[in-house]
């Protein structure tokens, strides 16, 4: 199965990243791909628990229909948000840019950085 | 032949995104790469025609005059059908030669041919 | 694409300044990783990114991008940036040096040759995969 795989380091309101990130991420799932989202610096803000915007719940549905979401540990504990104010089914990864580095270089199809 | 894929998301002039992102294309064209310019969300506004004189104007140089190179150097240019809209922008504002599709081809176009994808 | 037999490589640009957002850290710490784990590394630094290059950073209390492109040319990244943003910003004091295959400035690390926007073309041209920091918000 094809993978894209996206870096989101914005914060979910600030700009239009986030939002282009959950439309692009539907339509690949559509289309039958497998669809990873790293979450890196303020990026790490789209994964906090409990957001009623736009953003929130579309990583929430992201999740649900298997989208893979992972957040940087460092800049979540950085940023105060504990792993239980992280959204469910998020990965809280420690080495994030490694595992990121992996995803691009040996798995992804189409990678995109926003 | 490495296929580059452009995506625009700034308007013209406020910030150097724009004219950066357009730059990288006609270089990739001069130098015989395959390349597609995608202008979406706020990018849909550098697709737009009658840019007057902004060098004089405002010392910018025409990101009007940069599209055109770049579909005279053989580049594909794709506008954003429902950034437009939700800016009140209509073809006829548009660069007559550039493609106007709706988000969802656009999002076709990044999964099937983004084989290098560079954002501004 | 990288031959058979070539490592793989990733090239990343990075639009934006140091120390004002954490995108000059992330590019470097990611291009840190991918040089751990055997990959070839290209930086290209356009726009405000060019500013990563000059000499003499001294951070109080924040990662020290200078040294830290530094330590990736030393592991093998090749680094260049854009002339006409370096010109725009200052840098640049003459004409390309044939040679060493840089534009001159006694203003910039050695780890980061200022080139023409081609370079970054070149790498675009051979790479397997491609990353932008900073450019798109």
């Amino acid at each position: 199965m094809a993978r894209l795989t996206m870096l989101i380091m914005s914060p979910p309101h600030s700009d239009e990243s986030a939002e282009r990130m959950c439309g692009l991420s539907n339509r690949a799932l559509e289309r039958g791909m497998e669809v990873v989202v790293y979450l890196l610096g303020d990026g790490v803000l789209c994964s906090k628990k409990g957001q009623k915007g736009y953003i929130g719940q579309n990583i929430r549905t992201a999740v649900g229909k298997g989208i893979t979401v992972r957040a940087s540990a460092k800049d979540l504990r950085a940023r105060a948000i504990t792993a239980d104010q992280v959204e469910q089914g998020v990965e809280v990864v420690e080495d994030l840019e490694g595992e990121f580095v992996e995803d691009v270089m040996e798995k992804a199809e189409r990678v995109i950085t926003w | 032949m490495s296929k580059i894929l452009v995506l625009i998301t700034h308007p013209p002039f406020g910030h150097e995104n724009t004219f950066a992102g357009l730059y990288v294309a006609s270089a990739a064209l001069s130098k015989g790469l395959e390349v597609t310019v995608a202008m979406t969300g706020d990018g849909v506004y550098a697709g737009q025609k009658g840019q007057v004189d902004p060098l004089a104007n405002i010392n910018m140089p025409s990101t009007e005059d940069q599209i055109r190179d770049i579909l005279d150097l053989g580049g594909r240019t794709i506008v954003d059908q429902d950034s437009m809209s939700e800016r009140g922008i209509t073809q006829e504002e548009l660069i007559e030669e550039v493609e106007v599709q709706p988000l969802g081809k656009i999002q076709d176009v990044v999964l099937d041919e983004g084989e290098i994808i560079v954002t501004f | 694409m990288v031959g058979e037999g070539k490592k793989k490589t990733m090239t990343m640009m990075l639009f934006t300044g140091p120390y004002g957002s954490q995108y000059a850290d992330h590019m470097c710490r990611i291009a840190d990783r991918a040089l751990d784990k055997g990959y070839g590394v290209q930086i290209f630094l356009y726009g405000d990114g060019v500013h990563s290059q000059l000499k003499g950073q001294n951070p109080k209390a924040f990662f020290n991008v200078g040294e830290a492109l530094t330590k990736l040319a030393e592991k093998g990244a090749v680094i260049k940036s854009c002339v006409r943003c370096s010109t725009a910003r200052g840098y640049v004091e003459g004409e390309f040096n044939e040679k060493e295959e840089r534009y001159p400035s006694s203003k910039t690390i050695d780890a980061v040759k200022i080139y023409s926007l081609y370079g970054y073309v070149e790498m675009l041209g051979n790479t397997d995969k491609a990353i932008t920091l900073g450019s798109s918000n």
